[in-house]
């Protein structure tokens, strides 16, 4: 693959597109490493979950333009159902909701339910027709109940003739493409000792990748490796490094916090085909509010980390929040831009934090390039210093305060289970500055956008009880957040969509948003950027100026991103609708409208 | 809207009223069948509150909040209720008045003193 050529050549990119396309009958049906690397070839398929191996989640169709989205209209729609809550204690969500990015493969797409749940419907004929339907069966209350945020589930990867799917209860699964048969089911993650799956799985080579989540439970966060045709495990690599490995000293207390110091990663990492590594983001340190808990900088928490691909071997990190206090997980995907960034050529990754700060670090090393911040709203340090570390970060400590008021801290308490005497108001919230709907890029304008949500919250610190049992399947928080609307310190939650110029790390433009931004955004090459509200607007924007340019209310609640395919010549535009997961069941006061919202699990599709 | 409908509509919710109190009224001999009826709408009506307080009340530490433990609450009637209809704004109770009615938030009151609030 070769990405400079990819960025700066367009005209020759367009006649090759054809070419492919015409070639593409041929490679029909067999999703191999070399289309999953080069998936521009195939802009009329979606065949990777950010699109592509980059997590660009740009299409590089052009039928849908500026000049006639004001006519797009419903295509279709179908009903996933799959709406049943589940849980019982500590954590019981009433419903579940949707979060994938369908797939789409010549014509075809396939689909993911909060449970799991694997849908291929054959869309060729503008219609859609079901193919077939797995339900994994998830038991609805054992790991439903050590989950933090919904019952989640962002979507399937293809491999060959296979389809990959994750289920909640921490299973990874293969089933035939073509008939949707298991052929092979593996056990990864453990919920008994609070480790669940929410994230899509990534196919590298012949090997399928996956993250796990739990970092309010005590679980000490992995990336797993299974062969992708037998479901035999190759590597896993711990994001908190063990005894005699580097990084373990930052964890400086001596009864073992790093055995559960959280560092999850619920989001699908990125791909490099020619430094053969993958990119990823780590959750927050755990317990999350009690930091002294845990004195030290906490590696690999709160950072984005580099691993080769074929071993998982450590190649690199980069920590954006040390000894966090404010649950800032670095969860969000990794964006690859090869380009000149003030004047230089690099090879970058892109993050949109919680912390309400973007990075472009270079991928082969982890370094720093820039850092800006793309909230309103941000109180907890004076910015970045030149190496990327939070300026108000504290070298002398090992328990950060950051800028006073702001963090929650045990203060002169020192019993377990007592709160602590310090509460802290902090901007962005928990929620972030970003969470995990994922930002796109778009290579025609060379900007980032970014789903914002504009927050504060407050929190209080419990002293979190020493030598954590995840098996005792309980919140290990070491305090909460709270807030409320009415409340003037925290406020009401708005969002954005805020653009980014990747060339210098400059905040080229804001369109803003009542609710927070919690659908995902697609970039388009007909010069659209699309996303979804929390009030059930699907909209599309102009991606030079971020001028409305078409919406339309699906009257329910969208935290899902769109994607886009082509069938039978024509581009279409779909988007999972159903609001799930964590807003409506631990943030709604902070946006008082959304508790009215009626959950709803449905495919959306729109054309010209 | 014209002035008749306007004036149907009027008598018919007058109507409505007088049908809606009556119910009120026969509480006092409260069958069985009514109190099963109040129970279910009240562990319904519960749900919202879960996320925070348990199921069994007992509240703690979580990821919106730390609720109190409704188990051994020291409030009287007037006074849940007040709590649910307004919150506490600084403390991480929400206010319900914006999406339960007073109906509601009576039975949902009623529900935690029966299932939850230690009796004397
Ligand atoms: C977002 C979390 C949250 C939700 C949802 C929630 N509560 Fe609360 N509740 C709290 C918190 C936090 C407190 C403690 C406030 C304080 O410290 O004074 C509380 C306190 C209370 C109290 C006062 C108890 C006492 O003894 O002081 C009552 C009664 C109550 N809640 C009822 C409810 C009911 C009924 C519901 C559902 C309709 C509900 N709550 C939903 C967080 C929540």
């Amino acid at each position: 693959m070769n990405v400079v050529w990819k960025v700066s050549h367009r005209g020759v990119l367009a006649v090759l597109l054809g070419m492919t396309v015409l070639a593409m009958t041929a490679m029909a049906g067999n999703v191999t490493h070399d289309r999953l690397v080069n998936s521009e070839n195939e802009p009329g398929n979606w065949i990777n979950h950010h699109g592509n191996y980059e997590a660009h989640r740009f299409s590089g169709l052009t039928q849908i333009n500026k000049s006639n989205v004001a006519d797009l209209k419903v295509a279709f729609t179908w009903a996933l159902g799959d709406i049943q809550g589940g849980g019982t204690a500590p954590v019981v969500f009433p419903f579940s909701g949707l979060e994938g990015t369908p797939l789409a493969e010549d014509g075809f797409l396939y689909i993911t339910s909060g449970w799991g749940v694997v849908t291929k419907l054959d869309v060729r004929g503008g219609r859609p027709v079901l193919m077939w339907r797995y339900d994994p069966e998830a038991d609805k209350d054992w790991a439903p109940s050590v989950t933090c945020c919904g019952i989640n589930n962002r979507g399937v990867a293809l491999h060959g003739e296979k389809v990959v799917g994750i289920v909640i209860d921490g299973r990874v699964f293969a089933l035939n493409k073509n008939d949707g048969s298991l052929l092979w089911e593996t056990q990864v993650a453990d919920p008994g000792i609070a480790e669940v799956m929410t994230g899509a799985p990534l196919v590298v080579k012949d090997m399928v990748l996956t993250g796990m989540a739990g970092a309010e439970f005590g679980v000490r966060g992995w990336i797993a490796a299974l062969d992708v045709n037998s479901g035999k495990e190759i590597w896993r690599t711990h994001t908190i490094p063990g005894p005699g490995e580097p990084g373990h000293e930052t964890w400086k207390d001596d009864y073992g916090a790093w055995k559960t110091g959280g560092g999850s990663t619920w989001v699908t990492g990125s791909y490099d085909p020619e430094l053969n590594i993958i990119v990823w983001g780590t959750a927050n340190p755990g317990p999350d509010w009690d930091n002294a808990y845990r004195p030290g900088d906490n590696l690999w928490t709160d950072s984005t980390i580099g691993l080769d691909a074929d071993t998982g071997k450590f190649l690199w990190g980069f920590q954006h929040t040390p000894n966090d206090p404010y649950d800032y997980d670095s969860i969000a995907e990794n964006t690859f831009v090869d380009t000149n960034i003030n004047g230089q050529y690099v090879r970058a990754t892109l993050h949109a934090n919680r912390n309400g700060f973007a990075y472009a670090l270079d991928r082969s090393s982890g370094k720093y390039i820039w850092g800006t911040q793309f909230v309103k709203k941000l109180n907890w340090t004076k910015g970045l210093d030149e190496n990327g570390r939070p300026a108000s970060y504290d070298p002398n400590t090992d328990i950060q305060t950051y800028e006073p008021g702001t963090a929650a801290g045990r203060g002169s308490v020192t019993e377990e289970g007592e709160r602590g005497a310090v509460e802290g108001i902090s901007c962005p919230a928990h929620t972030g500055g970003k969470n995990w709907p994922p930002t796109a890029y778009s290579p025609h304008t060379g900007l980032y956008y970014i789903p914002v949500i504009e927050s504060c919250n407050k929190a209080f610190a419990q002293v979190a009880p020493k030598n954590w049992d995840p098996a005792s399947r309980e919140w290990f928080l070491g305090g909460a957040p709270y807030f409320t609307f009415e409340d003037p310190a925290s406020g009401r939650i708005t969002g954005s969509v805020t653009a980014i110029d990747v060339s210098t790390g400059a905040v080229r433009g804001k369109w803003e948003t009542k609710f927070p931004l919690l659908g995902g955004i697609m970039a388009t090459a007909g010069g659209l950027v699309f996303t979804g509200l929390a009030d059930g607007g699907v909209v599309a924007l102009d991606a030079d100026t971020l001028q409305e340019l078409w919406r339309f209310e699906t009257g329910s609640g969208i935290n899902a991103p769109p994607m886009s395919y082509m069938a039978g010549g024509k581009q279409y535009i779909a988007i999972l609708v159903g609001l799930g997961g964590a807003w409506p069941q631990w943030f709604t006061d902070s946006t008082p409208e959304l508790k009215k919202a009626v959950p709803s699990n449905v495919l959306y599709v729109f054309s010209l | 809207m014209g002035m008749r409908v306007r004036i149907v509509l009027g008598i018919f919710s007058l109507l409505l009223a007088v049908c809606v109190m009556l119910p009120g009224v026969a509480m006092s001999q409260t069958s069985t069948a009514d109190a099963a009826a109040e129970l279910r709408k009240g562990k319904r009506l519960y749900k919202r509150c879960v996320p925070c307080h348990k199921q069994d009340g007992s509240g703690g530490p979580s990821y919106g909040g730390y609720a109190a433990n409704l188990r051994d609450t020291q409030l009287n009637h007037e006074e849940i209720v007040a709590v649910i209809t307004d919150g506490r704004r600084k403390k991480g109770m929400p206010t319900f008045k914006p999406i339960l009615s007073k109906g509601e938030i009576e039975t949902v009151a009623k529900f935690i003193q029966t299932q939850f609030k230690a009796e004397p």
